[in-house]
């Protein structure tokens, strides 16, 4: 397979006495879904960032398709527009990268850029609106959104663009069941279509469905280890010390006692 | 939800050649780029609790004391009219700062900043014989008449008076002065330990509540405004055209102050579901030690001596 990234030795601290990650090393492959898992305040969503371009390393190199990435090449215009055009980003928190008047005009922004048009850039814009249903939003202004909304509206706002790799941190939180679902199945269709998928998650049962890449982010900031989920998410003592499982109590009738959650996250299915 | 539309099922990477050739540098609007260096600005200047954590010499002494300091030293600093007494304080916060183990180099970068514009900007006037009739030192327009404006005077030639040049200075460097005081303290002091001296020291009550939420407001502020552009930026890569760029600012500016308010309104009501009913609460502090005493007294005998001197011989 061919390195879409690579990261070597990879630093970043916000001040003195706050690492956020520490020598992070490690490739990821055209095609791949890559599941970054740790526990809070581990670095999954500064990694995100640093692979986005969003922040740049304090020290190590990252290179995308053997291009390094720095604030110098991303003040290019072409270098940005050919990676801004290449890696989506998700926000966890939608609402920071809403910024258009309207719902319809969000969507429609990428397109703008790639100078598509009107009809073309439209019938994206519709489709990825009934894909996600949420036509009836078009003219609401993104501030007026629930929390669910503004996430579907930010996930077709990224699609719009078709990047090759989708960097999503929590991409399923604060959706509905269905949505959840819906997301799930979105992602294994655009990971078969040869896209890349990157993302973070706490979430280690849907994790265990993709049967691609596991990282874990240990609290020390690192990356703890690096394999196939059947590797990662079995290995109970592992998961325990790095923070990505713990006992929980259980009730029956009046009998309260605590357990480990329930044996194991990683189930073999058929791919989609 | 219904099918993925095909388009998304088409794997079709941009190419680097396929861009145009540009090597011009990719910039935001002006509006964007200056709210966002505001923003960092803001954030780097009031929110520096980790510089309070270093081993320097400021950081060991007790708020309390820091707060005396700040307020007995800008009362020194506008009462010393010698611009030579000025420049010996400008070196003496300077050794401060530096014992303190701030970056000296982002430290004084920030405070220039704020002394353009509240020290050199304001005081621009001043330099003029408009303002201040004196000795020419370097004449700008000379017309042939003079003539009365409104309250005003208008000579028949313009020109920076040396008299203008002295008060100027004199102003600008207590601007300095005053402004790099107050930020050595608020570096190397938390802003809670901050809040709690001003409390010992029977601040009203009211006043600590003020700057409380304040500078919550403000933390809420910078940060949904980092968060923002960083949004901007992951999903901008060409200028578009003005009218929607003006549309895109304008809606930045109204999301910005919206979710500011939505996230304040939040973090109020859970103030008041913890039970906050209009007083801050202080907590524990801690004691005034042997260290304490003697450099506060240093620096008040310092600041007086330097006050006393310079208003007994009315050094300028």
């Amino acid at each position: 397979m061919e390195k879409l990234f690579n990261l070597e030795n990879v630093r970043y601290q916000y001040n003195q006495f706050q690492q956020a990650l520490v020598n992070v090393s490690f490739d990821i492959e055209k095609g791949e879904i890559l599941s970054i898992i740790g526990s809070n305040g581990s670095g999954k969503s500064t990694l995100l960032h640093i692979l986005a371009g969003l922040v740049f390393p304090t020290s190590g190199i990252l290179k995308f398709e053997n291009h390094e990435i720095s604030e110098s090449a991303l003040n290019k215009k072409d270098f940005n527009a050919y990676f801004r055009q290449n890696v989506g980003y998700i926000f966890q928190h939608a609402d920071a990268q809403l910024f258009c008047p309207t719902v319809l005009d969000e969507i429609l922004f990428g397109p703008q850029q790639k100078l598509m048009k009107k009809e073309e850039a439209m019938d994206i814009a519709f489709s990825l609106m009934k894909m996600l249903n949420i036509e009836y939003l078009k003219d609401r202004p993104t501030y007026m959104l629930s929390g669910g909304e503004k996430k579907k509206v930010a996930i077709a706002a990224v699609l719009a663009v078709n990047p090759q790799v989708l960097i999503m941190d929590e991409p399923t939180s604060s959706l509905d069941p269905k949505t959840r679902s819906f997301i799930i199945e979105l992602i294994f269709s655009l990971n078969e279509a040869g896209k890349t998928i990157i993302l973070t998650s706490h979430n280690l049962e849907m994790i265990s469905h993709f049967q691609s890449r596991v990282a874990v982010l240990s609290e020390n900031h690192t990356i703890e280890r690096i394999g196939m989920p059947e590797d990662v998410l079995n290995d109970t003592e592992f998961l325990i010390k790095n923070n990505l499982i713990s006992e929980h109590m259980h009730k029956h009738g009046t009998h309260i006692h605590k357990h480990l959650p329930g044996s194991l996250f990683f189930h073999k299915h058929d791919r989609l | 939800m219904t099918e993925i539309p095909s388009f998304l099922l088409i794997n079709n990477p941009v190419t680097l050649h396929e861009v145009k050739k540009n090597d011009k540098k990719f910039r935001f609007s002006f509006i964007e780029q200056t709210l966002n260096s505001s923003g960092k600005f803001i954030s780097t200047t009031v929110f520096q609790y980790h510089s309070a954590l270093f081993k320097g010499i400021l950081q060991q002494l007790n708020p309390v004391v820091k707060l005396l300091m700040l307020l007995v030293g800008t009362t020194g600093i506008a009462l010393i009219h010698s611009v030579l007494f000025q420049l010996i304080l400008s070196f003496l916060i300077f050794l401060l700062v530096a014992f303190s183990k701030l970056r000296l180099r982002s430290f004084y970068k920030r405070v220039l900043t704020l002394v353009l514009i509240f020290g050199i900007i304001p005081t621009l006037p001043i330099y003029f014989n408009w303002i201040t009739p004196g000795k020419p030192a370097l004449e700008l327009i000379k017309s042939g008449c003079s003539f009365n404006f409104w309250i005003y005077h208008v000579p028949n030639s313009l020109y920076i008076s040396y008299e203008g040049i002295h008060h100027a200075l004199r102003l600008e460097i207590k601007v300095l002065n005053s402004l790099a005081l107050s930020l050595l303290i608020i570096h190397t002091t938390q802003f809670v330990d901050i809040v709690k001296a001003a409390s010992r020291l029977k601040a009203p009550a009211i006043f600590l509540l003020i700057i409380t939420l304040s500078h919550k407001l403000i933390f809420i502020f910078t940060k949904v405004l980092e968060d923002s552009f960083l949004g901007l930026k992951s999903r901008w890569w060409r200028k578009i055209d003005e009218n929607a760029s003006r549309q895109i600012v304008g809606n930045r500016f109204l999301l910005v102050f919206n979710k500011t308010w939505h996230r304040y309104d939040q973090t109020y009501k859970a103030m008041i579901a913890r039970g906050f009913n209009g007083t801050i609460e202080h907590g524990y502090q801690k004691q005034l030690n042997r260290l304490d005493i003697l450099f506060l007294l240093l620096f008040i005998v310092v600041l007086s001596t330097a006050v006393t001197i310079s208003n007994v011989f009315q050094l300028y």
